[in-house]
Order: C-alpha cells, then structure tokens, then sequence
C-alpha cells in the first residue's frame, strides 16, 4: 500500500539546479559586478605581470631624469628622484594589492572567529566579547594606526597585521548576527542532543552556514584595507622606500600639485578609486546572488 | 442533504478554465490548470488537496492577488465582475468588499500596533463612507457577531492580547466587514489547536448559513472538510480531480487520487482495542524524567514551562506525549534530549543520572539516542550531502560503526531511499525524503532511545504515512524506545502504547491508549477528543451534536 501511495504522491525529487550554478548564473548577469571582477584581474595582472614586460629601474634614483613630463620613453612621466611613474605604478600596485587583500582576508578571519564563539556561547560570554567590539568600534581605526606608525615603522607583514587587527570588528558582528539565527536550527540541536561538541557545531555547520556572509564581508574588507593602506601611506607612514605604494605615491605626488605636475597624482588616485570601487561592486553582486541562492 | 441547483441566483464565484503559469528565472512553469469550479451563495466550498497541488493559487486568482510573475487565462467572475484581465483601479473595490480574506497565521495578519477595534473600523472605512464613530460602533458590533466576549472592551485591545483564537475572530470580523458575498478562507485553522479549531469552523458554518455569503476554504485537513463544507473539489498536480458533494467525495471518492489520499489520513478510533499488546512493565526503563520543573525568569513574573512532569519510557515501548500547543510537550522532550537543564527534577538515562554529566561521559550517554525534529527543512545541514547527514552520528562517536560507508547504505534501504540520493543536497529533497533522512541519521548508532518531536506534521497526509509505517518497523527490529510527541492524536493512537496528556506543562491523565484517548477520565482529554474533527460528514455532524450537548449539560 505506502509504495502505491509513494509513486503515486511523491514522484518529484524536484530536479532543480543545484544552488551553487544558480548563484553563478545570477553573478554573470550582473554587469557592474563583472566589470568589477574585470578590473581586479587587470589590476593583478598589470602589477604582478607588468613589469617583466615594462623593464623599468625601481631602486636606483637618477636625478637626470627628475620630474620629466609624460613622453614615448615615460608614458606616465618620472617622480622627483627620477623612477619611472609607470613602472613605480606597477611595484606600487603589488604591496596595495598584497596588502589589502591579505589585511582584508584577516580581518575577516578574526572576525569570524569572534563572532561565531560570541554567538553560539551567548549569556555573559557574548556580552563581554561583543562590548569590547563596540569599544573598538568607537576608536576610529586611522587613530589607532596614526599611534602604531609613530611608534613603530612598519614592514609589510607588521602591516598587515595592524590593519587587520584593526578592522576585524565589522566581520565579527555580522558573523554573530548570523551564528544567532543559525544556532537555534533543528541540526544543531540535533547534534548537540547526540552528543556532537560545540566545536563541531561551530566548525562543521555554523561556519560553512555563513559562507555567504563571510564572502561578501572579506569583499568589503579588501576594499577598506587597499583605502587604509593608502591613508596610512599618504601620511607617511607606509612601506620604506624605494618600496612604494598607491598611497605612498600619491603621498609624494601632492607636495609637486601646485608645480603642474598631473602624472604624480592622477594616476595613482585613479587606479586606488577603481579599484576600491571594483571590489565594492563585485561584493554587492555576491550579496545579490547569495541573496537568491538563500531564498530558494 | 443534496442541494438543488440554484437556478435563481448566479454563483458568487465563477470560474471557468483557469490555467496559471509563472514566469520564472529558468522559464516559464505551468502552475495550474485548467481549472472550473462555482460557489453559490451561502454554500461553503473545500478546496483540498496536498502541498503544491495549486489550491491556495486559485485562491488567490480568484481575487486577482497573485504576485506580478503570474498570468492567467480562462475566465473568473466574482459577483458579476470579471477578474481576470482586470486592472488594478477595477479590482481594488472588489477586495475587502466583494470579497473578504482570513489567512492561516493570526498572528502575522493583524498589525501589532494598532487597537484591534481601529483594524476593523479601517478595513470598513476602506471601502464604505462612514464617520469614524458610526466605523467603531460598527467594528463593536462585528466583534460581537464573531463571539468575541466583551467586545466594547476587547475592541480596545492590541492584537497580542488576544489569544489565536480571538485574534482569527478578528481577521474573520475584518473579512466580514463589508459583507463580502465571498469570503476565502486559506487554511484558516491550521495554526490553531482542535479546541479552537472546532469553534472557529462553527463561526464560518455560521456565517455562511446567515448571510449568504459563499465560503471558499482551503485545507489540507479532510476533518475539516467534513465538518465545515458543503461541497468539495479535490485538487492534484494543478488540476482538479474531483468535485462533488462533501457525503459523495468523502464517503464515495469516484477518482483513485481521492481514494489514496483518504486512505491515507489517519483515523481516530472511537472503540477500544489496542494495536498491539500492551508490553510488559517488568523491563528496565531507558529514560525516566522524574518531578521536572522548567521555570523561565525569576520571581511573580516566571513562566512555568512545566511542573512536577515525570515519565517513563522502556526498551521497545512507544509512549505519546499530546497536548495543544503551550502545554509544555516540545519542553518535555527537549530536557529528555539535554537540551534543556530543568530547574527542578532528574533525567535518568540509561540508569544514570544525566543532568550532572559532563564532557566525554556526557557524549558517551548520548551516542545511544537518536533525535527526529518536525521541520524537514531546518533538520538536515544543507550545506552537507545527504550521505555527510546520515553519517554525522558516526563522525561523531568514531569507531562506534567498522564501516560508516556500508552503513549509510544499510540505512537508506532501512528507510526506502534509493541510494542514488547519497551525493544529492537535502535541499533537492521532497520533505518526507528529508525527514526520511533524518530518521536515517537517528538510526545511524543503533540507538536505545529516539525522541520524535512532531516528526510528521510538516508532512502531508500519503508522505506521513510511509514515514510512520518505517519508524513502527524499524523499532520492532532494533527495539527502541520511542518518546513520540505529537498534537495528532489520531497518529499517537496509531503508533503508541501509552500516552501522556498535557496540558498547562502538568501531566492531566497518564495511560494506556485505550484509557487516554478511547474513554479518558478527565475532563480535558475528553474534550480534546471531541474537538477532532473527523473526515467523515455523517460522523462528523454526529459528534459535532453531541459535542453540543455536552456543553450544554456542563453549563
């Protein structure tokens, strides 16, 4: 009789595409997030492959060819000890990028850490941890860097490390936000009424659960942490030269503003705009096809 | 009881060859049709059929509220007035006025920041041109006419102030305001337990027979069809496969979907005689809770969960915890599974004491239990593969199965799943799949205990069949207990052995199924009993009259 029934009542195992393609399908339809993603890969391409194409001198100053305006030999004309702005451009790029997207993806980590133990813990746990994310969120980040630089001339590791541990407590209160509404699902209670750890609850379904938001967060993060780095640079405070930055060369670039010299800055600004606007667009598009991947 | 074809007044509702299709991301999906079905005035329509049949899509069609991806062709004339094709400006006199609305969830329904009184004296004011004194006067009398007590007083009550019950009065008292010649109702007693449930069916009776209104109502529930409609349409795949008469679908189903669907709902037994011989109280009890307390908050403002509860449950026993909701059921079986630390009270598993364990015994105690909860849904990570699902336990407790792969196997074929679902995402499942998954999972550690919460009442009536008859043989197998908790009480009936009536989070009556719920004692499971409708219209009105007069006598 129920196998009757069965065939009779319970034939579609619905053959729907599976979430995953669903999302990439809505991705590719965006456009904007596209051109986004277009960009990054220029970008990468441009500071981490330009130079074995574009032979430049990035460590020996050459004061004959001092502030030289844009010509077929410099295309983006010379700084004012005679680097090459195109080549500077590209070693430049390499630390922006490198920083930023490693600041970015630490941040989140931390964050998502913090957030998920705050949130599944709850009670005393989570209040102390998130009232020290609200103290943090209350001291702006370019303060606290302004008081690291003074004290200490950071590499680019110690770099990373500072902007990441500044700029982890936005990822941590969503992470908790989503631990909370996920923690109360009937798996977990299913798992911790078998005997299954926090741990586990944690690692193995709260976490992947929150996929969605920790993607679309560490999107915004590198975004805020290529614009850290350069804030940081612009005052002084980034990578030693002849190591430089997009920040650092904008930095040196505006003491020469009033002299016409446009190639010091235009450049660097643009490139550090677009792409802070890149990353921006590509998490909103993750957002967006995230957003109908959970609807279904 | 065969009405004559009403040739004097034209049906309230028409419709005639309706097919719905929307448009979607992938295409196009044909939703229903072709579909005709008429109401006449005063006559009360079931529109029944499982999840996904496109009942409640005609519903909503039927007043042109269908959401923009939707189009519809054929023909809908409600009152006179044709629907389909229709703008928004022609359509918008027609609801609330033409024809009034009661959704499933009471609570969702009314705005929580406004006077119950003022949502009924608006919904008047919407579409007639009355004072605002003349409105709530009107809304006074509206609270009244759908037995609200008191209703000068309630009228100035907010919404959360109101039980269920008295807050689906106040959507029906909205629905009726204008005198609607149609009224739809879209599972409008699903949320609410069988106590209410049986007052509000009374109320649409009611309405219905005094104005003359025509009454479309959807459910998945064939008691209440039984209790509430005049005529029936069955409907399947988006098409209907049956109208007739409530006595001739009900009790004569011509179409063999019909047939199954009804065979499949499960019936209350009115006779003693219990399915199963009673086991023998002699073998050692695998969980006994003995004088819980669940407080929540402190002092005069703290809400007893559950009061002095205790139960017993022994190997291979199955024992029914019912009661509607709030009666501290889903509490109950949330300390038996650790969830939930009573304040007062012990949780004896397995001979020891679990409420003080912790750490690795805590784990070791619970790998013999398996957990079965009602949302298919929420019940299995979706992230994982259907194979991780059924495989956790055993990540878990490591080493207690040789060959975790082989036994994954074994439980799909234990619970009828073909094994072709093993790299599927929960996700791609139908529900009773899902919550044949998780009954997969629950097994996976042979388990001395398994503790069902509502395990089947996401499902519809066929898919919950299967799952009982699997959970009945694969405990007669491997000898479990079995703690099942359920508001069905013909389900509980069915597959327990004895059963615990709740009821304010206190035990009311402890027994046998045939002393619980064939001739209980007391009062309240008594009436509990009586409140269930059953599917069978002759029977139906039976109890429903002696029900009657029970009442009467009590007062």
């Amino acid at each position: 009789m129920s196998t009757v029934v069965e065939s009779q009542f319970e034939p579609r195992a619905l053959v729907a595409p599976s979430p995953g393609r669903v999302m990439l399908r809505r991705f590719l339809r965006n456009r904007v997030a596209i051109a986004g993603a277009v960009v990054i890969i220029l970008a990468v391409v441009f500071s981490f492959a330009g130079p074995l194409l574009w032979h430049t001198d990035q460590t020996h100053t050459d004061l004959t060819a001092a502030n030289l305006a844009p010509s077929a030999r410099h295309p983006l004309g010379t700084d004012a000890v005679g680097f090459d702005e195109l080549g500077r451009l590209m070693v430049g790029g390499r630390t922006s990028l490198l920083i930023g997207l490693s600041a970015g993806i630490l941040a989140t980590v931390i964050g998502t850490v913090w957030g998920s133990v705050a949130g599944y813990a709850g009670g005393w746990v989570e209040a102390v941890m998130m009232r020290i994310v609200d103290a943090g969120i209350a001291i702006p980040a370019l303060f606290i860097l302004l008081v690291i630089a003074a004290i200490a001339q950071p590499n680019t590791a110690g770099l990373v490390l500072i902007l990441g541990l500044v700029s982890w407590l936005v990822p941590s209160r969503l992470m908790r936000a989503e631990t909370l509404s996920l923690k109360h699902s009937d798996y977990i209670q299913t798992l911790r009424a078998i005997g299954g750890s926090h741990a586990r609850a944690i690692v193995h379904h709260i976490v992947p659960n929150s996929v969605s938001t920790i993607v679309v967060a560490v999107t915004f993060q590198i975004a805020d942490s290529i614009l850290l780095v350069a804030y940081v640079s612009y005052l002084g405070l980034g990578v030693k030269s002849p190591d430089t930055d997009w920040g650092g060369m904008l930095s040196q670039g505006l003491s020469q503003a009033y002299n016409g010299r446009w190639w010091l800055i235009v450049p660097a600004g643009l490139v550090i705009i677009l792409v802070v606007c890149a990353f921006n667009a590509i998490g909103d598009g993750l957002r967006d096809s995230f957003e109908v991947g959970g609807r279904r | 009881m065969t009405r004559e074809p009403a040739s004097t007044h034209r049906p309230v509702l028409d419709v005639r060859g309706v097919s719905v299709t929307f448009a979607t991301e992938s295409g196009s999906v044909h939703g229903v049709g072709p579909v005709d079905l008429s109401i006449d005035p005063g006559e009360v329509l079931a529109l029944v059929g499982e999840s996904g049949s496109g009942k409640s899509t005609v519903a909503f069609a039927s007043a042109g509220l269908l959401p923009g991806n939707a189009s519809v062709s054929g023909s809908i004339v409600l009152d006179g007035t044709q629907v389909v094709g229709a703008t928004e400006r022609e359509l918008r006199p027609l609801r609330g006025s033409t024809a009034g609305f009661v959704f499933q969830e009471p609570a969702t329904a009314l705005n929580p920041l406004m006077r119950v009184g003022d949502q009924i004296a608006e919904a008047i004011r919407n579409h007639a041109d009355a004072s605002p004194a003349a409105s709530r006067a009107r809304a006074i009398e509206l609270m009244q006419r759908v037995g609200i007590p008191d209703p000068a007083r309630r009228s100035r009550a907010f919404p959360f102030e109101l039980s269920g019950g008295q807050r689906q009065r106040v959507v029906i008292a909205m629905a009726i305001a204008n005198r609607p010649a149609l009224l739809i109702a879209d599972e409008p007693t699903t949320a609410l337990d069988v106590t209410v449930q049986a007052e509000i069916l009374e109320l649409i009776r009611a309405l219905a027979r005094d104005s003359g209104a025509g009454v479309l109502i959807v459910t998945h529930n064939m008691g209440v069809v039984a209790d509430v409609a005049d005529r029936v349409a069955v409907m399947h795949d988006g098409r209907v496969v049956e109208t007739g008469t409530v006595e001739e679908v009900l009790l004569r189903p011509a179409d063999p979907y019909t047939r199954g669907l009804l065979a499949a709902v499960p019936r209350l037994r009115t006779e003693p005689g219990a399915r199963r011989p009673a086991r023998s109280a002699a073998s050692t009890p695998v969980i006994e809770l003995a004088g819980i307390d669940v407080r929540y908050g402190r002092g005069a403002a703290a809400v007893r969960a559950l009061s002095g509860f205790s139960v017993t449950v022994s190997a291979g026993e199955t024992v029914g915890l019912v009661g509607e909701s709030g009666s501290g059921k889903s509490t109950a079986a949330r300390v038996a599974l650790g969830l939930l630390r009573p304040t007062a009270g012990t949780v004896r598993l397995f001979g020891t004491d679990a409420t003080r364990l912790r750490g690795r015994a805590r784990t070791a105690l619970r790998s013999d239990i398996g957990v079965v909860l009602q949302d298919p849904v929420s019940s299995l990570d979706s992230r994982l593969t259907v194979e991780q699902c059924i495989a956790e336990p055993m990540r878990v407790h490591r080493g207690r199965v040789a060959d975790p792969r082989r036994r994954v196997r074994e439980l799909l074929d234990a619970v009828r799943l073909p094994q072709t679902v093993l790299s599927r995402s929960p996700l791609e499942l139908s529900g009773g799949q899902r919550q044949r998954v998780s009954l997969a999972r629950a097994l996976s550690l042979g388990p001395r205990l398994l503790v069902a919460d509502e395990p089947t009442s996401a499902l519809d009536v066929s898919v919950q069949q299967s799952v009982l008859d699997i959970i009945a043989e694969t405990q007669s197998r491997l000898g479990y207990a079995l703690l099942f908790v359920s508001h069905d009480l013909a389900v509980v009936q069915q597959i327990c052995d004895r059963v615990v009536v709740m009821r304010h989070g206190r035990v009311e009556e402890f027994g046998t199924v045939d002393e619980t719920l064939v001739s209980p004692r007391s009062a309240y499971a008594q009436a509990l009993l009586r409140a269930v409708p059953v599917p069978d219209p002759i029977a139906q009105r039976e109890r429903r009259r002696a029900a009657a007069e029970q009442a009467d006598a009590a007062r």
